[in-house]
Formats: structure tokens, C-alpha cells, sequence
């Protein structure tokens, strides 16, 4: 079964925007995406495990939903995911990193 | 004849402003699984935010989850145009909530017809493995 995780992040005037996330409840991080026109960086592993650096997540309509996340397939154990969102536009509105899991 | 494996539901509303939109309907109740949701872009803006779908008080998309991820152009093929990377929700005939809100809805905009499609099937796994992901 594979739950739906939101991470919001605020937009407080900044180009750069770190997140972090405890993943105790889950096992698995299957995939991820993110809001529009954003850059996201993803680190696991108290830091030490980069797996995303910079990745762009473009408007996509013409991509089956189900195709545009980032397919990652990690175990987890009970680990801190952390993470930086980059915006080219201050005056965007909220951004937000969402993860596809299984408990 | 025999129940088909799957059936596209369709939830209407039209959009008058940038205001929230509710729509509530009750799922078909053949079918034991809601698996998938789509929109097709017709009118809506790419900044709509979807701000809430519940069923039985469970909600199936985090709240204000941005509706450019389930926004499909016409060059998607129909039955790939469902998102479905979500827990599948039991259903028995229940009543499903959709709060809606075109943040770029303007004085200048015309109204419009908002359809939200959902996939409903009584075998959640294999409609999964056969045709959408």
C-alpha cells in the first residue's frame, strides 16, 4: 500500500528552502515530486547520502501523473530525510516536497 | 453479464470564481476501491489547488494538494491520465468530498465546468499492474 506524504514549505523570501522529515512510521520511500518549477536536493542518512542534487520538477501536463515523480525505491530505517527546495521566483506562492511511501 | 473491472466516475462543478468550490457525490456503490483521480485541462488554471478529497473522513490527496499534478493535456493517453500512487480507499456507496479553489480565477475569467474523474474498480491491485503505472 503506498501512502501519499506532504511536506509543506513556506515561502518566506529566501531562494533556498530546507526541510527535514522523520520517516519512522515507514519503511520504504518509493518515489517523490514536488510543486511546479521548483529544485529539490534529497539527503538521507544524517546527511552523508545525497541521492538528489538540484533535480528540476517542470509543469508536465503532457506526462501520465503516475510517470512524473522520481522513482527512488530506498529502505528506510527510521531515518531523518532532509532536503533543500530551490525557487528562481521570490513572489511564488508555498512549495511543497511530496514523498510516496510504504509502511 | 458480469460487473466490468472498472468504471470512471465523474464529478461536476462550475467554477464561478476564485473562491473554495465543494462538491460532494456518492461513489458508485459497485465498486469496493477508489484508486485513481484525474482532470482533464480544459479550463482550469495550472495554480488550482485542490484543497481537500475526503471519503469516510479519510483524506485521499494531502490537503491544498496542488491540482497541477493530476492535470493532464490531451496528448495523455485516456488511461493513463489517472494518478494513482495513493493508498486505495474502501468504499461502499459513500459519500465523497472535493473542495476545489482556482486561485487564478479573475473578473475577467468566464465560468466554467470543472469535471474531476475518479477511478473506481473492485480489484485494486491488478487495475494497477495491467494499465496505469
Amino acid at each position: 500500500m503506498q501512502h501519499l506524504i506532504k511536506i509543506p514549505v513556506k515561502q518566506d523570501g529566501k531562494y533556498h528552502q530546507n526541510f527535514e522529515w522523520n520517516s519512522e512510521q515507514y519503511k520504504k520511500l518509493i518515489a517523490v515530486f514536488c510543486s511546479p518549477d521548483v529544485q529539490l536536493a534529497l539527503v538521507f542518512n544524517d546527511g552523508r547520502e545525497v541521492f538528489i542534487r538540484n533535480f528540476d520538477f517542470q509543469k508536465t501536463k503532457s506526462v501520465p501523473p503516475n510517470s512524473r515523480v522520481m522513482f527512488i525505491n530506498k529502505e528506510l530505517e527510521n531515518e531523518v530525510i532532509t532536503g533543500v527546495l530551490s525557487i528562481q521566483n521570490l513572489e511564488s506562492e508555498d512549495k511543497a516536497v511530496y514523498l510516496i511511501l510504504e509502511k | 453479464m458480469g460487473k466490468p473491472e472498472f468504471i470512471v466516475q465523474t464529478m461536476d462543478a462550475i467554477i464561478t470564481s476564485n473562491s473554495i468550490h465543494e462538491i460532494k457525490e456518492h461513489l458508485d456503490s459497485d465498486f469496493t476501491h477508489l484508486v485513481g483521480i484525474a482532470i482533464s485541462d480544459i479550463h482550469c488554471s495550472d495554480k488550482s489547488i485542490i484543497n481537500l478529497v475526503k471519503v469516510k473522513g479519510i483524506d485521499i490527496l494531502p490537503e491544498n494538494f496542488e491540482a497541477a499534478h493530476i492535470i493532464t493535456s490531451k496528448n495523455v493517453e485516456p488511461n493513463k491520465k489517472f494518478y494513482t500512487m495513493f493508498q486505495p480507499v474502501i468504499i461502499n456507496g459513500d459519500e465523497i468530498s472535493v473542495k476545489f479553489t482556482d486561485t487564478e480565477f479573475s473578473a475577467t475569467t468566464s465560468d466554467y465546468r470543472l469535471q474531476i474523474f475518479l477511478l473506481l474498480t473492485n480489484n485494486p491491485e491488478n487495475i494497477n499492474r495491467a494499465a496505469f503505472n
